[in-house]
This record gives structure tokens, C-alpha cells and sequence, in this order.
């Protein structure tokens, strides 16, 4: 049997200039892509030796990664440390749960102060929450940590939350649902929806978000405007926006329509919701990254001027965490 | 006539999505798949399929069905119907089973189980510790937290007894584990009855393989598994060629999924043989 000798290597690096990276950015093209997920082997002259193909569907892989947070979330070992430690930027800083130090738990932090800030004000109340492109509900289990090593165990989730679901994908939502199967639905709700083709009365939830969900819904600039009016006090919202003075449209790894705000368009939100304003809890730069190649096409220069805002949404005076105005 | 084309010795890989502009021959775009994505995806999918097939039968209905074939790489429903069958003679006695993963053959058994009407299985898992967290936490709110042992546990094979124990050598080759209760041990220990579904060479010996995940290992054979099994008594299926892919073409011999049930006096289940 042969043996053989295995080196990584990168079938297509990233360029300076992205190959659909356009000089204005009113442009606009046409392009028909396949995509497939696999392993590629090949040999020394580069010509193809063996593929092995693995699950390309969105829903399948977007099941690996957020189920296998859950799984972080409820391990036992994470809640010790929370509650011997305390909840806090600190503790999710620092300390043995990398994945606390991550984009998603950050925005969670800022919403268990949110609705920390909620039942100090209205003690016993239940805050109610839409997660804005839910998955598996992942950001339900976090939250339920938190309270869990806030309150030495004594506060739960599902006591405290009234928590709503929206994802376009019912794989995803059953899931969800197979995973908190325990929580009782009418405090659980789980909506089939596409990002943008929804509607809740005015005001309908205390607290919102949406990590990274709505750049890549089929109207993102009414997206943006639905979750504000729907949420009473604070919503956060992980956006990805473009120094560019014009919002564009990217392609994104799954083939899907990805688009990247600009500061006029936030300023535009904030003109029709009539109230409130727009906070950086944090600022990213996509070149900073551990996954650069997100998007199909564009290349390091374009990168340069995106980034991903730690987005906070609210009219309240006293936000109960720190985030910097932006001025637009 | 021809020969047969070069094995070279140096490859270079890479894993991730590759994107096309339609028709062309070379990627526009690449991005590398992280691990846990790749090796995690299809079991979680998998699992809460057969999760919604019992406990909400019309939304599992509308569950994405284009991972059917993914499934199917996995072969836990071959399986996990040759461990059912081993239960009809043991119905209250625990299972145990060696390099579970994430838990799927336990999932179609509560499935079976709970269709048939019968009473909830008792199940123990035995692996890395790693996997176990996976496993624990995907069952625990749904059956109890199920007990799991580490492999490292000297007594892991002793606690075949009074089990219907189940090696799932298939599994930890899917999940890149390298088992540290060999095949052959657990073979030479249990009483019956039991079952091994196991990734096997055709080869009159055990041959080297590399998997697509660089991992180098030895692929016990068909012919030596079936004789060690055939002292307790045995009745086997093989499905050649299962998930060959996953196997790098280095010239050896065709491979494929074993699954034998061991020291079982009932009649052996469709498709299977006597050895």
C-alpha cells in the first residue's frame, strides 16, 4: 500500500483585488456558480488525485456549528466557572471557555444586562425577546448560563424569558425546538420566516437581535427597519458595514446575496424609525478575522474597509453596559 | 493492455468550499472548512432527524431531505436494526456501546424502540472523553443523562458484563478516534451476545490505509474478524465498498462495513449469514 507524504495547500489564494470587486459601486454583474464542499487531494504537478465530498447545504453545516455551541453552553464546567467567577466582559475575556471570547457571547453579555436592567426596574417581570435569525436557539442557552450563575442557580431562562424564534429554515427550527423540547411553547415561540418578509406589531419585544443575519436576507434595509420597530427598548445587532460611502452587494461562501451597509444607509434607518440611535459596542475589521474568505470575489483591498459593528439599537438614555455613540 | 495509473507518494490537500464560476475547471474562490464543522454537521443533522421522526413526526417531515445521503454514509440504520434484533433476546438488559460518537445507532434504537411500543433502553456509551461531552449533552435532556465511560477506564471491557455490547469500529474511523480498547480485545472479551460494525479490508491480512483525514491505519480483514467472531457463534453482513472514499486509492485491496453479531442464539436477521 502506498504511503503517502500529505501537505496543506490553498487551491486559490486570496488576491489584492477581488476578481468581483468593481470600481463603482453602482455596478453590477451576472454570475452563475456552483459550489461543492469536499477534501481535494492532488499531486505535485497540481493535476487532481482524489475528492471526497462533505455536506455543502447550508442548513446542514449551520447544524454542525451552532448545535456544537450548544453543547459548549451546557457544559456543566462552563456554569461552575461563571458562577464562581461572576458574569462579565472580564470573565468572557480571559479564562479557560475560548468560546466566551467570542462574537455571539459578547452581543449575549449585552443582552442579559439588558434584561438585567429590565427586572431590576420590573422585578418578576418576564422580558421577551426575538432572536432575529435563531438557528438552533443557541443564544436561549447562553442567556440560561448566565442567569443560572447570576443567581446561583435559582433563575432559569425559562422563568425569565419569553423568547421568540425567526429563521428561514424549519430543519434549523426543529431542531431548536428538539433541543429545548422541555420549555413550555408558548414561551418558546419559533417562527418560519424569511429574514425580511415578516411583521410583529410596533414595540412587540423588550429586547431584540441578530448576529449576522441581516446582511444576507433577501432586503436588508427593511429588515433593519422591521427589527427596530419591533423591539421596546434595546436590540443588538451584529451588522457588517463598509467604509464606503455606498452600501454594495457581495456574494457570500453559500452563493448567497450578502449586503454590506454603509453609514448612510444606518443613517437612513434612524431617519425613518423617527427615534433613537445607534451605538458601537465593538468594532471588528473583517481583515482581522479567523475567516477572511467569507465572500466570493473580494479581495484584500475591499476588505480593508469592511467590518462588523457590535450594533446597539435604542431610544432609552441609560444604556446598562458600554458602547460609544455613532455619529452618522 | 493498461497499466494501471501512478500512486504518487507526495499529495498536497486541502478541505473547504470551492466555488465556480458554472463551468469552469477552476475554483474563483476558496474557503477552508473548519474540522468541527465537517465531523459534527452530518451526525447533529442526522441525530434530530431521527429525533423529529419520534417526537414531531410532521415538522421532521418538512426536514431538508438532501442530506438522505449523508445519512447513508454513516450505515447506523443497517446497524442499528442488527442491534434491535440482538435486543429481541435481551429486552431489559443495558446496551454498551464502544466509540458511540454523538450518539445516532442510540437514537434509531429509541426511534425503533418507541414505535414498537417497548420500554426505553438503558445505554451507556464507552470513548474519548471529548466525545462523551457530545454524547451526554445531546441525550441527557431527552432520556436521562445516559452514563459514559472513558475509554482510558481499565475496567471499560469488564463492563461488557451483563450488557448487550456494541463496537462501533465504523464510527471512530468516521470521527478520526484512535481507540484505545482494540477491536480484537473487545472481540476477545465479550460473552454474547454483541455486535461490531467495523471497517474491514478484503485482504487476507490487515492492511495500512490513509484516510482523508491523513489519519494512517490498519483495516483489520474481513475473513480473520469473521473467524475470531465465530467461536461465540456469528452471523454477519458485509456491504463492500461502503464509504470507500474516505479512503485514499493506494492499491490495496477493496474495504467495506462489516457488521456481525456475536453469541447470539436467534436466528440471524435478514441478509445475514452464518459464518
Amino acid at each position: 500500500m502506498a504511503i503517502f507524504e500529505l501537505e496543506p495547500y490553498d487551491p486559490c489564494p486570496l488576491s489584492r483585488s477581488g476578481l468581483l470587486d468593481r470600481s463603482s459601486p453602482g455596478g453590477s454583474q451576472v454570475l452563475a456558480l456552483n459550489i461543492a464542499s469536499k477534501y481535494r487531494f492532488v499531486d505535485e504537478s497540481g493535476a487532481a488525485y482524489h475528492e471526497y465530498p462533505v455536506p455543502g447545504t447550508p442548513d446542514i453545516q449551520n447544524c454542525g456549528g451552532y448545535v456544537d455551541k450548544v453543547i459548549q453552553y451546557r457544559d456543566p464546567a462552563l456554569l461552575a466557572y461563571l458562577a464562581e467567577r461572576g458574569v462579565s466582559a472580564e470573565t468572557f475575556g480571559v479564562g479557560r471557555f475560548p468560546i466566551l471570547n467570542t462574537r455571539s457571547p459578547t452581543l449575549d453579555l449585552l443582552l442579559f444586562a439588558a434584561m438585567r436592567q429590565l427586572q431590576a426596574r420590573e422585578p418578576g417581570r418576564r422580558v421577551s425577546l426575538l432572536d432575529h435569525g435563531c438557528t438552533v436557539a443557541e443564544h436561549f442557552d447562553l442567556l440560561d448560563v448566565m442567569l443560572q450563575a447570576e443567581s446561583k442557580g435559582r433563575d432559569r431562562a425559562a422563568d425569565k424569558l419569553e423568547y421568540c424564534g425567526l429563521d428561514k429554515s424549519a430543519m434549523l427550527l426543529t431542531i431548536a425546538r428538539l433541543l429545548h423540547f422541555e420549555v413550555p411553547e408558548p414561551l418558546f415561540r419559533l417562527v418560519l420566516a424569511e429574514g425580511s418578509n415578516f411583521s410583529f406589531p410596533a414595540r412587540a419585544f423588550d429586547l431584540s437581535m441578530s448576529v449576522g443575519v441581516v446582511n444576507h436576507v433577501a432586503n436588508p434595509r427593511e429588515a433593519l427597519d422591521k427589527i427596530l420597530a419591533a423591539t421596546r427598548h434595546i436590540s443588538v445587532i451584529a451588522l457588517w458595514v463598509t467604509a464606503d460611502e455606498q452600501g454594495y452587494w457581495a456574494i457570500n461562501h453559500s452563493g448567497v446575496n450578502f449586503y454590506f451597509f454603509s453609514r448612510a444607509d444606518l443613517s437612513a434607518a434612524l431617519a425613518r424609525r423617527g427615534e433613537g440611535r445607534f451605538y458601537s459596542a465593538g468594532y471588528i475589521p473583517e481583515k482581522g478575522v479567523s475567516q477572511p474568505r467569507s465572500y466570493i470575489g473580494v479581495g484584500e483591498d475591499r476588505l480593508e474597509r469592511l467590518g462588523c459593528y457590535h450594533l446597539v439599537y435604542s431610544a432609552q438614555p441609560d444604556l446598562p453596559f458600554s458602547a460609544d455613540p455613532i455619529v452618522l | 493492455m493498461n497499466n494501471p495509473p501512478a500512486i504518487p507518494d507526495k499529495l498536497r490537500w486541502c478541505v473547504g468550499k470551492f466555488v465556480y464560476a458554472r463551468g469552469a475547471a477552476d475554483p474563483m474562490h476558496f474557503m477552508e472548512l473548519k474540522r468541527f464543522i465537517i465531523d459534527d454537521a452530518v451526525d447533529f443533522s442526522h441525530l434530530f432527524f431521527l429525533r423529529g421522526l419520534r417526537l414531531m413526526p410532521r415538522s421532521a417531515a418538512e426536514t431538508d431531505e438532501s442530506f438522505a445521503r449523508w445519512m447513508n454514509a454513516t450505515a447506523v440504520r443497517p446497524v442499528a436494526e442488527a442491534l434491535a434484533h440482538l435486543l429481541a433476546e435481551k429486552a431489559s438488559v443495558p446496551v454498551l456501546e464502544f466509540y458511540p460518537g454523538v450518539g445516532l445507532v442510540f437514537e434509531y434504537l429509541k426511534l425503533l424502540r418507541a414505535r414498537a411500543g417497548a420500554v426505553p433502553l438503558v445505554y451507556r456509551g464507552c470513548g474519548p472523553v471529548a466525545t462523551g461531552r457530545k454524547f451526554v449533552t445531546l441525550h441527557d435532556r431527552d432520556t436521562g443523562t445516559p452514563e459514559y465511560l472513558d475509554e482510558a477506564d481499565p475496567h471499560a471491557l469488564a463492563a461488557t458484563d451483563g450488557t448487550v455490547a456494541f463496537y462501533n469500529h465504523e464510527q471512530s474511523i468516521r470521527l478520526d478516534e484512535e481507540p484505545q480498547v482494540p477491536l480484537r480485545a473487545f472481540i476477545a472479551a465479550v460473552r454474547g451476545p454483541a455486535l461490531v460494525a467495523a471497517r474491514v479490508t478484503t485482504a487476507e491480512r490487515a492492511q495500512w490505509h490513509t484516510t482523508v483525514k491523513g489519519r494512517r491505519l490498519e483495516l483489520p480483514s474481513l475473513a480473520a474478524t469473521i473467524e475470531q467472531c465465530r467461536a461465540l457463534g456469528c452471523s454477519y453482513r458485509f456491504i463492500p465498498g461502503h464509504d470507500a472514499g474516505f479512503i485514499l486509492p493506494d492499491g490495496g485491496a477493496e474495504t467495506g462495513l462489516l457488521i456481525a453479531g456475536i453469541g447470539s442464539r436467534l436466528s440471524p436477521p435478514a441478509g445475514f449469514q452464518v459464518a
